[in-house]
């Protein structure tokens, strides 16, 4: 093989590899312009965890410990207590209710487990995932930061619908 | 059961097992599966949970393999289509009407119901039919019920009936409305919480622990019961240095009392973790003033430095050393060695109730352990209680009379719950016990005994009768209302009764978890008595080092006693009467924050073993005194490490020679000491003294008629049993709140009215 | 209403339609307390158990079990006390027979009572009426009472040395006291649940003692056995079956009572046509349940032409059981639906809760039945239904369970278009059967 033929070739492979890079100038841009406009997530984004309560305001954690069982990074801490009061009188659902509740995002992977092992839907995954800090203690979220009530829901994402197609447009690229 | 074996073919494979052995129990040893809910051993058979159906040969139905007897030429299938599909119906049917609440169902997670749905339940629920609803409800205090999660399986009732003799819970109702109740709505027992351990599933649960924690989240450590001294073996269950249960499942531990435990044992933990526990060493700098917190180096030193003076102005012996019978073996056994070789005194107790060192001294045969007593053909019972003082020992003894024939006589001067079960029951005057073991002893004193006693001189002749024909074991037990003489005469008992055929057994009934074992260490043998050390207060004794508190029986009329002291250090979990007057408080570590051994009534020497770290600033007692006897310039070389002591006990303590930890730490097999047992000697100086007493007796005394209420004894408020609410309602007469539905705690407040005369003593 | 019986010289009912039939005086007249005298005149307990076993008397109660086998399984040698108890529980929905025969000649029951104490060797027996049949006990205690003023009971009985008395003891109204395990329960002062066997009664029974439970019809016939020997007795039934049986014929037909049949009368379709004057208002013929609720229901197709004998083997023939001897019949506007959805009922409130098939079982086919009966059947139910009675039969503790899942059974096999009509979606169905419902 002469060095002629090496330079032709190397010559081919550029112009085939600019090809394809020129191709894309006229197409439509894909960068995120966050945070100046907000990030669509999937329906089924695994952000920051959400406690929910029912419709009457009451939480519906049981504190089972199901979350903490399931969970592989350890990262869910639960003191479970007895609320003796009437249904209605009750901090949740049932008599039991979880008086501290914690997840450690120092350590949370996001795997869902913890949702997954909910058997009252009392946890989800939320949309948030703006969780960094300036100290590492503060990666350590509790209750107030995690009921759907008191979580402060950031600005910077919206939800993509169910319909939308956010997969696909990814992997047209 | 005899020996004789016969072949039994299971599942196509052959087996010789013991005739009259039971079919569920043969297949389970051989590795064959059989599910069950209403089997359990040693109570009545139930059969109704129908889980443990069988196909045997020639036989029309499925049968439950728990009623059959397994005969010659058996052949039986554990495991077929058709079985399964029972099995699985079996548990369809269970489930229909329990209310799957297993994730705020405090026995999720260790439920057999749960289990039992893994392995045989269906992927599907067929039954979409609304469920029979029943309220959740409180039984007690302390026992918290939700009868639909019920599978009607009876161990609850069976085990009330047959270990407690209570039969304080009973099933009413008919068909699908069954219910496990009480008679009034209200349970009025012993609280033992048998119930509860028992129940395979969340129907009854502790209420002392509801809600509070999941079972896999505890971290579960066998250990010894604190109490009293029937030594039985639980599981602790910790969490984050707390501890949240204190349970003896099966599944955690499996000792010589099997599941039971009593209301102490079982609810009276919380003081481990309660708030007053003392937080750091304190100092009371000037006599008069206060205790004032101090670093661990600072009170030590001050401590060692009074000991210093006292031993400079008055002498060794004027240094007295007390040890509790609360205390581990290894606290015991250092105490001993600070008293005798480091201060060189005389003076050294520890703060029992009665000693037993007459009966040691004089031990003349084998110390009955628990099991030996179900066992027992005969037993004889010499004042005591052991249904309020040593509930796991009453249990015993009601099985071997229920499920083992035996015969029990009794000889107390109060007409006790256990006197139902008796074969005999000799009602004597008070405080005439001496009597009837001089009777016993000798039978030339029957007339002067029986006299005393108020009896018939038959009654004795009966007595004696009843235990020179037993073939088996007789077990001899005796309560602290006996003399020293008295056990004296007791501990050679043997050497009467013993025969070919015939085991003369003796099982001393002391009050605290090692009482035995401080006899052993040598404590019980100091100079002087615990009453008698504070009546030298300030006389011949002008320090005091103490391990514990003194007990209020000893305090009662010397309440000043300690004050005279020049110098007192004390060593306590909680501030006490004891601690008043001292002048160096060291806060001690209880005993599931140690490690070590207790010695039982029955010479079982059983592991204690640390559950969490210590609370506050607390150490271990013999750390501590290691600590006091480094500063004084001796080093124990204990290495800090409690089988280092332990190593040392067995070398020192001929009765626990050869033993190590590694040795104990089966609690399934428990070792007993081997006490020594001295040869048959003269006893006339003894029995001549008993006789002289009991002559001085009145013939004319009254009796006690009046049987003592249930829990007179285990629901007196102590130092430890005080830290549990529920326990001050039942102590005030267990009052019934105005609903079922909420905790008593929430709905009732304890007030001065109510309170029973506070008497210490747990 | 009619007593008597049909097809042979009454045995049992012989006295009943007599004016002051419950009085010793005409019991007496009629070869009342014969038998006894014969028996006390010489014949030997053995004597007296090899005569019952050559009448071929099968225990009338429901499952039939020869009864002087049942009684030579009592241990001559044990020391223990025996005791003969008198099974007066007679719940079984259909059945009134033990009713009459108590009300209006209760001496022919004590003197069953007395043959069979004397042949068993029992010093004390208990009659245990059900709960429902309070009046019986002042009928029963008032003959007692003649009888032992008569010298019939009692200490020294007709001057020989046999001695023995009888009791009367009520039970609190549970079907499940019937069963003699749970009988016994009953009467110690126990909740009536069944036990165990083995050990059977006849071993270990009342007070842990040998003790022998015999329906009254059973004991009512050992009289006259004794009196006309076992062999005649045996020869008015079939080989297997001996003597009489007395019927309790209720239902749609013209004539309901009392009925004395011998043992293999033939057959079903004759005594229900003519004996029974046929079907209440001309209507046509749908199904029988011959031996009380508990046995297998037999549709008409069954019985019309096919000539079944009434007796134990010949009922089982024909796909069903003598059991109690509740006759009921039901006409062509029955819903057997209905009808079962009501046996169901009876069983979910009878199970005692012992075991689990049984309590829960029972509980959840209530709750299927009534279900659909709202109307809210679903296709797939009658397989649940099959299942679950599958599920019941043979696991439980006692026969009570079995008892339950018979009917069901048969009755969602031999009549599945009832069942279909009502597990049809609701849409499915006419308005008027809606309004049916």
């Amino acid at each position: 093989m002469s060095i002629i033929g090496d330079v032709i070739e190397s010559t081919k492979a550029i112009i085939k590899g600019m090809g394809v890079t020129f191709s894309y100038i006229p197409k439509g841009k894909w960068t995120v312009e966050y945070p100046d406009e907000p990030v669509t997530v999937q329906p089924r984004y695994r952000g920051q965890h959400l406690l929910h309560v029912d419709e009457y305001g009451r939480e519906k954690c049981v504190a089972c410990f199901l979350c903490a069982a399931a969970c592989p990074s350890e990262c869910i801490y639960i003191i479970a207590k007895d609320d003796p009061r009437s249904p209605m009188e009750r901090i949740g659902i049932e008599e039991r209710y979880a008086e501290v509740y914690n997840i450690d995002y120092g350590r949370c992977i996001f795997c869902g487990y913890c949702v997954e092992a909910c058997p009252k839907d009392a946890i989800t995954h939320g949309y948030n995932f703006e969780l960094s800090v300036y100290n590492r203690a503060d990666l350590l979220k509790t209750k107030d930061d995690l009921l759907i009530t008191k979580q402060v829901q950031s600005r910077n994402y919206r939800v993509a619908s169910s319909e939308e197609d956010v997969d696909s447009e990814y992997k047209e690229v | 059961m005899s020996t004789e074996l016969i072949k039994v073919t299971i599942n196509g494979k052959e087996f010789q097992v013991a005739k009259g052995a039971r079919l569920i129990d043969v297949c389970r040893e051989q590795g064959f599966n059989i599910p069950s809910f209403c089997y359990y051993a040693d109570l009545a058979l139930q059969a109704s949970c129908r889980m443990c159906l069988v196909r045997i040969e020639k036989m029309p139905k499925l049968q439950t393999s728990c009623t059959i007897t397994c005969t010659d030429g058996m052949v039986v299938t554990t495991e077929s289509e058709e079985i399964e599909k029972a099995q699985r119906a079996m548990v369809e049917f269970l489930l229909a009407n329990h209310p799957l609440d297993c994730p705020i169902c405090d026995r999720g997670g260790e439920c057999e119901l749960q289990e039992m749905a893994f392995d045989w339940g269906n992927l599907e629920e067929r039954f979409t039919e609304r469920k029979n609803a029943q309220p959740e409800k409180y039984l007690s205090p302390i026992v918290a019920n939700d009868p639909q999660r019920c599978i009607l399986c009876k161990r609850c009732t069976r085990v009330c009936d047959e270990w407690m003799g209570e039969d304080a819970i009973e099933a009413g109702g008919r068909g699908a409305n069954t219910v496990i109740g009480t008679f009034g709505g209200w349970l009025n027992c012993s609280e033992c919480g048998n119930c509860i351990e028992v129940c395979p599933t969340g129907t009854l649960l502790d209420a002392t622990y509801r809600h509070q924690a999941r079972p896999w989240e505890l971290q579960q450590t066998v250990t010894t019961c604190t109490y009293c001294s029937d030594g039985c073996q639980e599981s602790v269950g910790s969490r984050a240095g707390e501890v949240m249960r204190v349970v003896a499942r099966d599944r955690y531990v499996n000792g010589h009392n099997g599941e039971f435990l009593c209301i102490k044992g079982r609810f009276a933990h919380t003081f481990i973790n309660d708030e007053t526990r003392l937080r750091t060493p304190m100092i009371r700098y000037k006599k008069g003033g206060k205790l004032i917190p101090a670093t661990w180096d600072e009170a030590v030193k001050f401590a060692t430095r009074g000991l210093d003076k006292a031993a400079e102005a008055h002498g060794a012996n004027s240094i007295a050393v007390v040890g509790s019978p609360r205390l581990t073996n290894e606290s015991l056994y250092a105490l001993k060695k600070f008293a005798t070789e480091l201060v060189g005194t005389e003076n050294y107790t520890a703060t029992d109730a009665f000693s037993l060192s007459p009966f040691f001294q004089n031990l003349g045969g084998q110390i009955a352990t628990h099991r030996d007593i179900r066992h027992a053909k005969t037993i004889v019972l010499i004042g005591g209680e052991p249904e309020e003082l040593q509930p796991f020992a009453g249990k015993q003894i009601r099985q071997a009379v229920r499920n083992g024939g035996a015969k029990l006589v009794i000889i107390n001067s109060t007409p006790i719950r256990l006197k139902e079960r008796a074969t005999q029951f000799l009602h004597i005057n008070p405080e005439t016990e001496d009597a009837a073991v001089l009777a016993i002893f000798n039978q030339a004193h029957n007339e002067l005994a029986a006299r005393k006693m108020g009896v018939q001189e038959t009654e004795l002749i009966e007595l004696r009768r009843t235990i020179t024909n037993t073939e088996g074991d007789v077990v001899i037990m005796f309560g602290g209302e006996v003399s020293a003489e008295a056990q004296s005469l007791l501990a050679q008992m043997p050497y009467l009764f013993n025969k070919e055929g015939r085991r003369a057994l003796l099982h001393p009934l002391p009050l605290y978890n090692n009482s035995v074992g401080a006899t052993d260490m040598g404590l019980m043998y100091g100079k002087l008595g615990a009453t008698e050390m504070l009546d030298a207060a300030g006389d011949s004794v002008h320090a005091m080092y103490v391990a514990g508190s003194f007990l209020p029986q000893h305090l009662t009329g010397r309440e000043d006693s300690l004050g005279k002291l020049d110098f007192l250090v004390v060593q306590e979990l909680f501030e006490t009467e004891t601690t008043r007057f001292a002048d160096v408080v060291f806060p001690a570590a209880s005993f599931a924050e140690a490690d070590g051994t207790f010695t039982n009534s029955g010479g079982l020497v059983q592991r204690v073993r640390q559950t969490i770290p210590p609370v506050n600033q607390s150490k271990q007692d013999w750390v501590i005194t290691a600590q006091l006897s480094k500063e004084l310039g001796v080093d124990f070389g204990f290495q800090m490490s409690a089988s280092a002591v332990f190593g040392e006990i067995a070398e020192r303590i001929p009765a626990y020679a050869g033993l190590r930890y590694p040795l104990l730490k089966d609690e399934t097999n428990p070792v007993q000491v081997k006490h020594a047992t001295i040869e048959q000697r003269d006893l006339s100086q003894e029995s001549e003294a008993i006789r002289a007493r009991v002559e001085k007796m009145s013939d004319t005394a009254t009796k006690i008629n009046a049987t003592p209420p249930v829990g007179h004894e285990l629901f007196k408020i102590g130092t430890l049993t005080d830290k549990l609410p529920q326990m001050h309602l039942l102590a005030s007469g267990n009052p019934k709140p105005p609903t079922l539905a909420v905790s008593p705690l929430y709905q009732i407040t304890v007030d001065a009215g109510m309170k029973r005369e506070a008497i210490g003593g747990d | 209403m009619f007593i008597g019986a049909i097809g042979c010289e009454p045995l049992q009912l012989k006295r009943v339609n007599l004016e002051h039939s419950r009085t010793i005086d005409v019991y007496k007249r009629n070869g009342g307390y014969d038998a006894i005298k014969k028996v006390l005149g010489g014949m030997s307990p053995d004597d007296v158990i090899n005569e019952v076993k050559k009448s071929a008397l099968r225990g009338r109660g429901g499952a039939g079990f020869p009864t002087g086998m049942k009684w030579s399984f009592v241990p001559k040698d044990s020391p223990k006390p025996k005791y003969v108890v008198c099974n007066a529980d007679e719940s079984e929905p259909g059945t009134f027979k033990d009713r009459y025969l108590m009300e209006r000649d209760p001496h022919m029951l004590i003197e069953g009572m007395l043959i069979a104490a004397y042949a068993l060797g029992a010093r004390i027996n208990y009659i245990y009426t059900r709960g429902e049949y309070r009046y019986l006990i002042n009928i029963m205690d008032a003959a007692l009472d003649e009888a032992r003023s008569a010298g019939l009971l009692g200490e020294k009985i007709l001057g020989t040395d046999f001695s023995c008395d009888i009791y009367t003891h009520t039970g609190a109204g549970a079907y499940i006291c019937g069963e003699e395990t749970a009988l016994l329960s009953s009467l110690e002062g126990l909740r009536g649940h069944p036990r165990m066997k083995p050990p059977f009664p006849a071993v270990s029974g009342l007070y842990a003692c040998p003790t022998v439970v015999n329906n009254v019809e059973t004991l009512t016939a050992v009289p006259d056995i004794i009196k006309m020997g076992g062999e005649a007795y045996q020869k008015l039934g079939t080989e297997k079956s001996g003597g009489t049986k007395v019927w309790s014929v209720s239902g749609h037909v013209n004539r309901p009572g009392v009925y004395e049949l011998p043992m293999g009368y033939v057959d079903m379709e004759k005594f229900i046509m003519e004996d029974c004057q046929g079907i209440l208002n001309d209507k046509k013929l749908k199904a029988v349940i011959p031996g009380g609720s508990s046995v297998y229901i037999m549709p008409a197709a069954d019985i019309t032409g096919k000539g079944v004998r009434m007796d134990y083997e010949g009922l089982v023939a024909a796909g069903s059981m003598v059991g109690s001897g509740g006759f009921i019949v039901m006409d062509e506007t029955v819903d057997v639906f209905e009808s079962t959805k009501n046996l169901i009922e009876f069983y979910k409130h009878e199970s005692c809760g012992w075991c689990t098939p049984c309590r829960e079982g029972t509980d959840w086919l209530v709750k299927v039945f009534k279900r659909i009966a709202r109307g809210e059947g679903r296709p797939e139910d009658a397989q649940l239904i099959l299942d679950l009675c599958d599920n019941i039969e043979g696991k439980s503790f006692c026969p009570l369970g079995d008892a339950a899942a018979w009917p069901i059974q048969s009755a969602i096999k031999k009549f599945p278009e009832d069942f279909k009509r009502h597990l049809a979606p609701l849409t499915m169905q006419t308005e008027t059967e809606v309004a049916a419902d």
